[in-house]
């Protein structure tokens, strides 16, 4: 994804190179963007999430200009005015309430808010181990690509879900936790070596012989020449990881093993506990909001991971 | 051919070492110690709590309990289970096959599957079937597993009345049965072991001679194969406990496939788009070939490659899901007893079955590297 | 001490069966305490336990009366009949050694405890002590020279499933494998070497207990007498063999090692079959010695039974209105336990007719009983449950140790908007230890702290008391009538002047019991508003419990749990008695207070019922004041079952229909397949 624009600046010597350098980000931007929304399962992706995004942004606004604290706080609200929960939606609560006499849809969205937190965080974490696994795996080889990538062969084959139930079991997990475990798995596991392959590519380049030659230190080369070329592909990577976050959070919170006040999970697993999985469409608006966030959100990273890879992998793009 | 298969048995063993080491430092590092772990249970008297100390080295220095711990696995000395009070290798071997074979099945289900969606779309791109296929799948893929199982369940089992709520057997269908649940398991899974090893035999020595028409030739004995298992069945006599299992697999394999195909289905269609860029699949256009020959044959068939390879990933995947699966269904396989141990601080039973399933799918990655080597001639020769 | 007590507190040995469980299904905790005895359950959740005394009246709620079934025509024309109970969790042995020792889960007591006789049992909804192997009442226990001894004598012709006659030899055979192999959990309880001497076989049909000591009714009436029996003649050469290992605890492992094949049982049902992780299957016992006994119940509170011609009689005049009348007789020839794991698909199972009743020891939940309410052929029942939730003080620390604070948390405390409006009246507020449910022993005028105040009330009421108590605040909480809300208090200190340090409440999270976590965050709430420094602590039962019983510093402030109780209340003494206070004792709080446990331990030693009860209401006012626990509320059983399969003599009773399963005249002596 190097780009040949020095060439035909030079051509015009005439423009400031800030401004060369923007027009060419700009324009990069343009044509990544076109091939993404050419994707259309990419936009699709993209519009849930910024759907998602608008909640959980919305939220704190809400509760502080327009919803009264003590009927609509996510965790100790409670619906004084309805005779019975769960209350089906009305104008009060537009979603209805839970089984304790919760707001629905503030807790829906307060908890989209907990959901980006926690898959961005994993999302960092995977990166920053990710890449760092990668390349450093590619950079020295040897016995360091050995121990690494068997690491990472055992985190890929393990059940992720498995491994949280034996955590969660020996360990108190909250949000962070999880953020961190699955950012590590992530990580260590199938983005280091994807990662990997893309930087053994990059190390056999000459400018690395170069820098190299030149006196850089192991650590100059690494951060300043490898490390900026795998972060497209880690950037892609992030997106399975906020996924599986999402979708383990919720699981989680299902059997009852995450130590969270509220989330999607919550929401349903609170749903399960008063008896009201299985009620059909009489009480959808305990199960649907949450099961069908859970599932669009994580579902929307997906999509939006896949339509990345047709830019990043040039060998997926159209005839 | 061997050489390579002793590299991956070699690394294979390296893996699950680095695995053993991971899970004894996890156990290490939790909140109070290893002696606590095997000795917490109020039940066991201050003697025996001695003996178990002594017996898991606990007064020793660390690497020696390492030591001791890795040998205890290596044997199948797992620890005993708090709750079921046996030993957590028994109940994991009374577990297996129901895990098994329910996991198995789906797993061949939805790779298949997921090869020929994949196959499909790749070869439509850009039509509204891809993208109608792709978002369904994908949102399949994440949807909430747990609910997504009961709703399927009180859909098909409770409405449609296709198929038995949860569990594995009927208790009125083996009352009085003189066999045990457990042997007919064995036996389904010796059927299907004896089954697809004449299957695969076969299929290499029509490779090896270039036997022309083998998909006919394999479909055709498959339904033999299928006839002669029904027939030794039925004159067995346990024809309908298998058959009772049967009915009540057929859900929970649907769940699993359902949940599970859209990865392969992804990874079948990017290599696809990778390999119809070949020059031979080009050649073979030009020359006029029909569409799915050239999609099949050419096409299809090296696309596999990386997609097999691909296949330890939905076997972590299709356990992960099998843990939900099993729960929701009533299934008492390795997963239920995972999810039940943990919640029940049973630590050896949750840690023994963790460490189980850990080596079960470093079993399946091997499976799937020997394969991989079956169907990649520059490997094979 | 008596009974045991479930819970949490079990947590010790239950703990694993507990959690489990609990995991699914919301609640509590059970426990089983070490000393317990009869029949305990620990169940996932709650627990249970049960057995029960003497006369105890029981409060019904609700619940539909049944007419009292025709039994007695189970081997009816159509051939075999079968029922099938949905149960949420699988039963981990067969052997009776193991079952009432190291392995008392609530489930495998459920199904298998209605296979083996006991001299004494307690009657159906009333418990009422009542004969069951015995041929009237044992006498009194008298003093002869260092022993104290009571003599039972046997129901003539009374015979195990194999068609041996159960005798004396039974019974010394089952007391002596218990005291020489040291068996621990409920045999301990009920046969504890401390008191039981010996027992001896005068003749075939007579037995003579000796004790060491004058046995009060939590160590006869409600332990050995109720002691169930297994057959010497099965079990003597096995049990000798496992003797012949070599040191004490190998004896007990080859013992529990055991698996009978094919024993001979005494009670109504005969094991048949397991099918780990599948089902259990029970059959008929043909020699069932109640078999087609009638028993009639009368509102003057007597009891009658006939058997084989001859009437027993006992509490009173058998005149009058007849309260229950039913036969004993086994309905069904196969009783199947059915394992579900999910309980939503066991109620989509019971819906289907694919089983006649679910057997859910904290009952259904609020949308599964709407759920099933209404559809034909099922009828939902609804009985109180002995148990309850509480908020406990570690009273080993400050300011918990102070009884002004203690009261001030209470006084904060809103039980009914707790239970009418987040528990959607799913709840009811309780004040003292023992529920209503538990109508004999209930003491109804405790003194009920905070009732009936509104916020305003209660801040100002904490204000005061913790004033009073020399407690200061840097900003003292204040009601404020305009925004309808409390001002909260800030930087409270203890009568010292020290700031009171911030105090931390375990409680369950909300991914294990929405209900509890939410009652924890809404105290954490009140609390803080006073300007008591607390944080609620949601997290996992396995991370609550070992903090509470295996942590030798007390660790620990406040905690929100619950227990599963007995009907007799011995854990009134137990839960706070100084002697269990120690790590890993029920007396988790620490509470010590010598007063109280002089009360308690006269309670204990107590041989009458009458004297007994005058006892316990007395603890129960010295804790609903002195408050070493608040106690919040308690839940009412929600149950289906197949009204158009099977039919239950009655169905109002503590704890419900699960009750059946939960005694020695078990639930097939009293229901009616159709």
């Amino acid at each position: 994804m190097r780009d040949n624009s020095a060439i035909e600046s030079g051509l015009r010597p005439l423009e400031p190179l800030w401004r060369l350098r923007l027009r060419n980000t700009a324009r990069r931007t343009r044509e990544q963007w076109r091939l993404f929304a050419r994707t259309r399962v990419g936009l699709i992706g993209l519009g849930v999430i910024a759907i998602f995004g608008l909640m959980a942004v919305a939220h704190p606004l809400l509760m502080r200009y327009v919803w009264d604290v003590s009927t609509y706080h996510p965790v100790i609200g409670f619906g004084f005015e309805e005779t019975s929960h769960p209350a089906p939606p009305s104008g009060r609560h537009l979603l209805g309430t839970d089984p304790v006499g919760r707001d629905i849809l503030s807790m829906l969205m307060f908890s989209a808010r907990a959901e980006f937190t926690l898959g961005l965080v994993a999302a960092v974490v995977t990166v920053v181990i990710g890449t760092g696994v990668g390349a450093l795996s590619a950079y020295f080889g040897g016995w360091v690509d050995t121990i690494l990538m068997r690491v990472a062969d055992i985190v890929i084959m393990m059940p992720t879900i498995a491994l949280l139930v034996v955590l969660g079991s020996l360990w108190n997990l909250s949000f962070l936790t999880l953020a961190l475990v699955i950012g590590g798995l992530s990580g260590f596991g199938a983005t280091a070596v994807i990662i990997k392959s893309q930087a053994l590519t990059i190390v056999v380049k000459p400018y690395i012989e170069a820098s190299r030659g030149a006196g850089a230190g192991h650590l100059h080369v690494i951060m300043v020449h490898i490390v900026p070329n795998l972060l497209p592909i880690a950037f892609l990577y992030m997106m399975f990881t906020v996924t599986a976050a999402i979708f383990s959070e919720a699981v989680l919170s299902f059997f009852g093993i995450l130590n969270v006040r509220m989330s999607w999970g919550i929401m349903i697993h609170t749903a399960q506990s008063g008896g009201y999985l299985l009620s059909g469409l009489d009480f959808w608006w305990l199960l649907f909001p949450a099961g069908l966030s859970i599932t669009l959100l994580s579902g929307s990273f997906y999509l939006v991971g896949r339509a990345l890879d047709q830019l990043v992998n040039p060998r997926l793009r159209s005839r | 051919m061997t050489a390579y298969l002793l590299t991956r048995l070699g690394q294979a063993f390296i893996v699950f070492f680095i695995f053993l080491t991971m899970v004894f430092f996890l156990v290490q590092a939790q909140p109070g110690d290893f002696s606590s772990f095997y000795a917490l249970d109020p039940n066991i008297p201050p003697e025996s709590r001695a003996q178990i100390r002594a017996s898991f080295g606990l007064d020793q220095p660390m690497w020696r309990q390492y030591l001791t711990y890795v040998g205890n696995v290596a044997q199948g000395d797992l620890g005993t289970s708090f709750q079921l009070r046996r030993p957590v290798w028994d109940v994991l071997m009374e577990r297996l096959p129901r895990t098994f074979i329910l996991f198995a099945t789906a797993a061949v289900i939805s790779f298949y599957l997921g090869f020929v969606l994949g196959k499909m779309i790749a070869w439509r791109r850009g039509q509204a079937i891809e993208y109608l296929t792709t978002i369904s799948g994908v949102y399949l893929f994440t949807v909430f597993t747990p609910w997504f199982a009961l709703v399927m369940m009180w859909f098909f089992s409770f409405k449609l009345g296709w198929f038995p709520i949860g569990k594995f057997i009927s208790p009125q269908v083996w009352r009085g049965a003189e066999v045990e649940a457990n042997s007919i398991f064995n036996l389904m899974l010796l059927t299907a072991a004896i089954a697809s090893g004449i299957l695969l035999a076969a299929y290499l020595v029509m490779l090896r001679r270039r036997v022309k028409r083998r998909g006919m030739l394999l479909t055709g004995m498959l339904s033999a194969l299928v006839l002669a298992s029904y027939l030794a069945w039925d004159m067995s006599g346990n024809g309908k406990f298998a058959w009772d299992i049967l009915t009540h697999m057929a859900l929970p394999v649907i769940v699993v496939t359902a949940i599970s195909f859209a990865g392969t289905m992804l990874l079948t269609r990017n290599a696809m788009l990778e390999t119809v860029r070949e020059d031979y699949v080009l050649a073979a256009r030009a020359k006029g070939l029909p569409d799915r020959v050239v999609r099949d044959r050419h096409a299809a068939r090296n696309a596999m490659l990386p997609v097999v390879t691909s296949f330890v990933f939905s076997v972590a995947f299709a356990l992960d899901g099998g843990i939900i699966t099993e729960t929701i269904f009533s299934w008492p396989g390795i997963g239920l007893t995972l999810l039940d141990s943990a919640g029940s601080s049973d630590l050896p039973m949750a840690v023994g079955a963790f460490v189980f399933t850990g080596v079960f799918a470093l079993v399946a990655h091997f499976v799937a590297d020997a394969l991989y080597m079956v169907l990649d001639p520059r490997i094979r020769t | 001490m008596g009974v045991c007590q479930l819970g949490e507190l079990t947590a010790r040995r239950s703990r694993v069966v507990l959690l489990a469980a609990m995991s699914a299904l919301l609640l509590v905790a059970g426990i089983a305490c070490s000393s317990t005895k009869e029949v305990i359950k620990e169940v996932p959740g709650e627990t249970v336990i049960k057995e029960v005394p003497g006369e105890t009246v029981i409060k019904e709620v609700v619940v539909t009366p049944t007419p009292a079934s025709d039994a007695g025509t189970s081997s009816g024309s159509e051939g075999p009949k079968f029922w099938t109970i949905g149960f949420p969790e699988d039963v981990t042995t067969t052997n009776v050694w193991d079952m009432l020792g190291p392995g008392s889960t609530a489930y495998n007591y459920y199904a298998f405890l209605n296979q083996y006789p006991a001299l004494m049992s307690l009657s159906d909804k009333r418990f009422d002590y009542v004969p069951a192997l015995a041929d009237g009442f044992p006498t009194d226990a008298v003093q002869e020279g260092d022993f104290w001894t009571i003599t039972a004598k046997l129901r003539d012709g009374a015979k195990w499933s194999d068609g041996e006659a159960i005798d004396a030899d039974d019974f010394v055979f089952t007391v002596d494998t218990a005291l020489d192999f040291g068996l621990p959990g409920n045999w301990a309880t009920n046969i504890d070497p401390e008191i039981v001497d010996h027992l001896e076989a005068v003749d075939p049909l007579t037995v003579k207990f000796y004790f060491k000591s004058q046995p009060g009714l939590s160590r006869w009436q409600f332990g050995l007498a109720q002691q169930a029996i297994v057959a010497e003649h099965f079990w003597a050469p096995l049990v000798a063999e496992a003797g012949a290992a070599g040191t004490d605890e190998e004896q007990r492992q080859a013992l529990y090692a055991i698996t009978p094949e094919n024993e001979p049982k005494g009670g109504e049902m005969v094991f048949a079959k397991w099918e780990p992780g599948a089902f259990v299957e029970l059959e008929k016992n043909p020699n069932y010695y109640w078999q087609d006994s009638t028993v009639d119940q009368y509102a003057s509170g007597a009891y009658s039974e006939t058997a084989g011609g001859e009437t027993f009689t006992a509490y009173g005049d058998t005149s009058g209105d007849v309260d229950l009348s039913l036969t004993r007789s086994v309905a069904a020839d196969t009783t199947s336990f059915s394992i579900f794991s999910s309980q939503d698909a066991a109620i989509l199972a019971l819906r289907a007719e694919e089983i006649d009743y679910f057997l859910s020891p904290l009952g259904l939940s609020a949308g599964l009983k709407n759920q099933v309410q209404g559809q034909s052929g099922i009828t939902t029942v609804q009985n109180p449950s002995n148990g309850f939730r509480y908020l406990g003080f570690n009273l080993r620390r400050e300011p918990m140790a102070d009884p002004a604070f203690r009261t001030a948390v209470a006084t904060l405390i809103d039980k009914e908007f707790l239970t009418e409006k987040i528990l959607q009246n799913a709840a009811f507020p309780i004040y003292t230890v023992v529920p209503e449910g538990n109508g004999f022993w209930w003491n109804k005028d405790v003194p009920q702290i905070g009732k009936g105040l509104d916020r305003e009330g209660r801040i100002n009421e904490v204000v005061k008391i913790l004033g009073d108590a020399g407690y200061t605040w840097e900003t003292e909480p204040a009601w404020n009538a305009d925004g309808r809300k409390v001002d909260a208090g800030k930087g409270l200190k203890n009568p010292d002047g020290e700031a009171v340090t911030e105090l931390e409440i375990l409680a369950p999270s909300a991914g294990y019991d929405p209900l509890r976590a939410t009652s924890a965050i809404w105290i954490e709430q009140w609390l803080n508003e006073a300007g008591i420094p607390v944080t609620a602590n949601l997290t996992g039962f396995n991370v609550i419990v070992p903090r509470l019983w295996e942590d030798p510093d007390f660790g620990f402030d406040m905690w929100i749990l619950g227990w599963g109780l007995t009907v007799y209340p011995d854990y009134l003494a137990d839960f706070f008695h100084t002697n269990q206070s120690e790590l890993g004792g029920l007396n988790v709080g620490g509470y010590s207070n010598d007063e109280f446990d002089a009360l308690a331990d006269a309670f204990i030693a107590e041989t009458d019922t009458a004297e007994a009860r005058v006892q316990a209401f007395e603890l129960q006012e010295f804790l609903a004041s002195d408050l070493p626990y608040v106690t919040l509320f308690a839940t009412p059983i929600y149950e289906a079952y197949r009204s158009d399969t099977v039919e239950f003599a009655f169905t109002d009773v503590l704890d419900g229909v699960q009750n059946y399963f939960q005694s020695f005249n078990g639930p097939l002596a009293h229901s009616t397949i159709k």
